[in-house]
């Protein structure tokens, strides 16, 4: 009868512990291509644990997963997400687990191995809602200004470490060279509202800001009018033509084949403008903050993609096992090991900072550190603002009326629409979406 | 007949000047997968440089094999029960329609009025309670009620070109209108069933939207594995490409293959 | 007498319709599509919005459908709808006629020419707009203006300032070759005795086609538009990845501006009602236009 007993407790206890499968859904970033990739250290140290992966691009990711957990599909464990998921309503919904208390349940040692206070304090911040940490960072950025140093030099211009926008396009415009295919900044014009964000930060930094502190838009207010004014110049003056159709992937294009001088936008792009194998200008680039034009804060964003464990998950143990993992120092190392240095993902730890063959791989990395570390989302704008988020506004109506204004923006860049039009019609949506929201009484 | 081999030579050039035009930007997909991310996205574009098939060993390496059986039984499946259920009704509206022949058509026409968007979020609650999400089954639910429709109208089109004697000559000889269909139709209408078939397939190997809202991990296809290519931050034009032409292969296969099906020689005086 | 009666009454028995032969199709279409749409209609009366799952799931009524039609940009997706769908069904009936009588009259390399001809429908149609967008309609270096600016003309920006254009371009490139597939099996079933009569009567290859295979492809155009119609209907892929339904929403269909309130506001009543208002607004135009083509969906006279 004991030993009865002893052989089903034992029995017991083994499948218990035993095999997950977890299902993570993620985005088609080089770092997450590379976790794929070495996902297969994870089984070996972890044999009763399958992981796999589906990719998706951003914005089905983002109605794939919200679907999948509102209404319970169950297909994933793991979900790639960004502080704005975090902010604006997942942690609310209780569709993400707290990972707090899972960090302080856990045995001293292995938490001191995991070193929470090493993940950098703005990404942490960024993912923490009503102070309980929701998701696990693999990658981080904020955004700066990458310029061509030989055509600065060329022109007998310096670039400082914190220029204004008026410095930036003075410099674009005498840059400007169409003749020679060479134009002066590159500039986002589509209207997808997921692309925004350097348009949000010219406009934080100009010292306008989307919201008053009673939630009332203030897209036709004076600043806001001359950052989008600003903006629309610079971009048909000495930017490059046909913006409507340039997003991020046609930024760097221009920008790796040498055919823009300056270009404001996420950190991510140091690394893939330094790499010989994918940029004609590998070498050839400068590193500055993101300009200001009045206001220090919001004029860089802080972005991040992390993986949280949904609430709907059958494994969750399995699935703290996981996240840990790919976002612990033995990662890095691992990284560093099997891609090289110039490999390891930026933007999550202090201690990468701190790694000379990093530092050597990546001479934009001093910068990108300054800038994460100074962007503040919490404080996104010169004025007290009610809301928080840098690269997007986190509340959940932020689609609604953005979407609406990422398409006046681009019209107005393409010619097809006057600013003052454009600002009112986006005015009037936000007006709407924010009354029929409960924010404005 | 000098003339006349002048008029087939001045019609190949024709085709093949237009079929290079028209297929021009895949032939240019094709070579774009072959070159290095750098000249993939190099302008003015390049021509000259190094090629290799290294992004398609990269991604065959991955989990082709497992989107690839999954769309093959898929599209097989579907298309096969759509057949099933479709053939007698173009059957019987072809030869004998009747007075609800065309309420029926324009019922069966009508279940792809409504935009799969404003349907996805009911589709996926009802899947998620019978627990066909990410199942094969599922999928092939979802494909065939998509395919149905078409078979319906268009082997209706096919069927209506056999003429109706033969069929009244059967009938007369006592034989069973499966027998007729079987027996008398379809072998006179094979180039439409080719057709009918062969554009279901395309349709349903690259169908994108249901297959990532109601498949997981398990039941993905191709197309699903394609969109695990792009991404808004970073350049991955070469992979991308290659991915893009593994997901169209087999089907640009079969078509080549097939096409003695679907293309006969009329003017060689093919006989039914 | 009596056997040749009792014969000839089976015979005639015999000649009553196949009675079941629908019903399979009706059964299952039945299930798998009015089930869905019940459930769409029901959900199109409620508020429910998925990022809010603590507010209640309430009864609005017409609410939805208000919101929807009120609409500022509604009123251009529906249109734009339209446009997307007629316009390129002539111009692709055009030219895949014009490549299905192509390929029928080659001798040679009928395969491979097949094979080349029906590519651009192979393709994904969330990967045809990003060939077109970088390598085509690119303002900067794109091959349309390269072949423009080689020839005098200047150079335009199609997303930019015609993205209708842009989008039915890319449309009509990847379905000229359903149609060209649907006219080649038509074409397949011309009546060659009466093709080579006429050519015994003097008959030129021009008046052939004129009288005797263009109208014997009457139905198979009318039917292959139609179908196509309603297949390019809920196109997607140009607008999501060519021109995000814009600039300023210009270039927004019926299924974009849905698929937007979906994605972004996950407003899933909406959604519903959008859909439905969709789906009622195509059989309005369907069965207007099914009354004015149904004579030529007929073979006139042999």
């Amino acid at each position: 009868m004991r030993r009865l007993l002893l052989c089903s407790t034992i029995l017991l206890s083994i499948s218990s512990a035993g095999a997950a499968e977890l299902n993570i859904a993620t985005v088609n970033n080089p770092d997450m291509i590379t976790m794929q990739k070495l996902s297969a250290e994870f089984t070996k140290t972890h044999p009763d644990i399958k992981v796999n992966f589906v990719v998706l691009p951003d914005q089905v990711l983002r109605q794939n997963i919200t679907q999948d957990v509102a209404v319970k599909g169950g297909r994933y464990d793991i979900a790639t997400i960004s502080p704005y998921e975090v902010q604006a309503g997942w942690a609310e919904n209780g569709w993400l687990v707290p990972l707090t208390p899972l960090f302080q349940a856990l045995p001293k040692d292995q938490q001191d191995a995991y070193d929470l206070n090493d993940v950098l304090p703005t990404i942490r911040a960024a993912l923490t809602y009503k102070d309980v940490l929701y998701a696990l960072p693999f990658y981080g950025e904020s955004s700066f200004t990458m310029y061509r140093k030989d055509l600065f030099e060329k022109a007998g211009i310096t670039m400082p470490e914190a220029p204004t926008w008026d410095e930036i396009a003075a410099a674009a415009c005498k840059l400007n060279d169409p003749a020679n295919g060479v134009y002066g900044i590159a500039m986002k014009g589509i209207p997808d509202y997921g692309q925004l964000a350097p348009f949000i930060t010219f406009m934080h930094s100009y010292g306008a800001r989307w919201f008053d502190e009673n939630w009332n838009p203030q897209i036709t207010s004076e600043p806001f009018k001359k950052a989008f004014t600003a903006y629309v110049d610079l971009v048909k003056k000495c930017g490059e033509p046909g913006a409507p159709n340039v997003g991020f992937n046609e930024a760097l294009t221009l920008m790796s084949q040498g055919k823009a001088a300056i270009w404001v936008d996420a950190t991510v792009a140091a690394g893939m403008l330094a790499d010989p194998k994918s940029s004609k200008v590998a070498g050839k680039i400068g590193y500055a903050l993101s300009p200001t034009e009045g206001s220090k804060n919001g004029s860089s964003w802080l972005y991040t993609w992390a993986l949280g464990i949904l609430s709907s998950s059958k494994n969750q143990d399995a699935a703290f096992e996981f996240i840990r993992w790919a976002s612990s120092k033995e990662y890095i190392d691992l990284v560093a090991k099997t891609e090289g240095p110039l490999h390891i993902p930026s933007g999550t730890r202090v201690s990468t900072y701190e790694r000379k063959d990093y530092l050597e791989a990546a001479p934009f990395a001093p910068t990108v550190l300054a800038a994460i570390q100074g962007a503040d989302l919490t404080h996104p704008a010169k004025d007290p603002v009610p809301y928080t988020g840098t690269a997007q506004v986190n509340i959940p109506e932020y689609a609604a009326w953005a979407a609406e204004f990422g398409q006046n923006f681009s019209a107005v860049i393409a010619g097809s629409m006057s600013i003052d039009e454009a600002l009112q019609k986006s005015q009037d949506v936000a007006v709407q979406v924010m009354t029929d929201a409960g924010y404005i009484k | 007949m000098k003339a006349r081999r002048r008029h087939g030579l001045l019609v190949a050039i024709a085709t093949f000047a237009v079929a290079l035009l028209l297929c021009f930007p895949i032939l240019w997909l094709f070579f774009t997968s072959l070159k290095t991310e750098s000249d993939a996205i190099a302008t003015p574009p390049t021509l000259f440089v190094p090629l290799s098939f290294e992004h398609y060993r990269q991604a065959l390496s991955g989990e082709y094999p497992h989107f690839l059986k999954n769309t093959v039984i898929v599209t097989a499946a579907s298309i096969a029960i759509a057949f099933l259920l479709g053939l007698p009704a173009a059957y019987k509206l072809a030869f004998f329609p009747g007075r609800k022949a065309n309420d029926f058509l324009f019922f069966v026409l009508s279940t792809r009025f409504m935009p799969g968007v404003a349907v996805i979020v009911p589709i996926f609650l009802l899947y998620t309670r019978i627990g066909l999400i990410d199942t094969l089954p599922g999928l092939v639910l979802m494909y065939t009620t998509l395919n149905l429709p078409i078979v319906v109208w268009l082997m209706r089109s096919f069927f209506k070109d056999v003429p109706y004697e033969l069929i009244e000559a059967s009938l007369l000889e006592g034989a069973s209108h499966s027998r007729i269909l079987w027996e008398t139709v379809l072998p006179l209408s094979k180039a439409g069933l080719a057709t009918t078939a062969f554009l279901l397939i395309i349709l349903t190997w690259n169908e994108f939207f249901f297959a990532v809202n109601l498949s997981g991990h398990q039941a993905a296809t191709l197309p699903v594995f394609m969109a695990s290519f792009f991404t808004s931050e970073g350049q991955s034009w070469a992979r991308m490409s290659a991915a893009a032409f593994l997901a169209v292969l087999p089907v640009l296969l079969l078509g080549w293959v097939a096409s003695r099906a679907l293309v006969k020689n009329v003017l060689a005086g093919a006989v039914k | 007498m009596k056997g040749v009666a009792r014969a000839g009454a089976k015979a005639r028995s015999r000649l009553s319709p196949p009675r079941w032969a629908t019903w399979p199709t009706v059964i299952y279409l039945l299930v798998t599509t009015q089930i869905p749409l019940l459930a769409t209609a029901y959900f199109s009366l409620f508020s429910w919005n998925l990022l809010y799952p603590a507010r209640p799931f309430r009864f609005v009524g017409l609410n939805n459908f208000q919101a929807i039609l009120s609409n500022g940009g509604f009123r251009s997706a529906a249109l734009n709808t339209v446009l997307f769908s007629v316009v390129p069904a002539f111009l692709t009936a055009l030219i895949g006629l014009g490549l299905a009588l192509l390929v029928n009259r080659l001798r040679f390399g009928r395969g491979l020419a097949y094979s080349l001809l029906f590519a651009p429908f192979l393709i994904m149609e969330t990967v045809n707009p990003i060939i077109w967008k970088n390598m085509i309609l690119n303002p900067i270096y794109g091959l349309l203006n390269f072949a423009l600016t080689s020839f005098g003309f200047e150079a335009v920006d199609l997303i930019s300032n015609a993205p209708r254009a842009a989008v039915m371009l890319m449309i009509v490139w990847q379905w000229s070759p359903f149609m060209m597939l649907i006219l080649l099996a038509g074409l397949q079933s011309v009546n060659t005795e009466t093709l080579e009569a006429a050519q015994i009567d003097g008959a030129g290859p021009f008046n052939q086609f004129l009288h005797i295979t263009l109208p014997h492809l009457v139905p198979y155009l009318t039917v292959g538009m139609l179908i196509e119609a309603i297949l390019i209907l809920p196109v997607f892929g140009p607008i999501y990845v060519g021109t995000y339904g814009g600039p300023g929403n210009q270039s927004t269909n019926l299924m974009f501006f849905v698929f937007r309130v979906l994605t972004e506001q996950y407003e899933i009543g909406r959604a519903a009602a959008g859909g439905l208002v969709t789906a009622f607004m195509t059989t309005i135009v369907m069965m207007a236009l099914l009354a004015y083509v149904r004579p030529y969906m007929e073979r006139q006279s042999q």
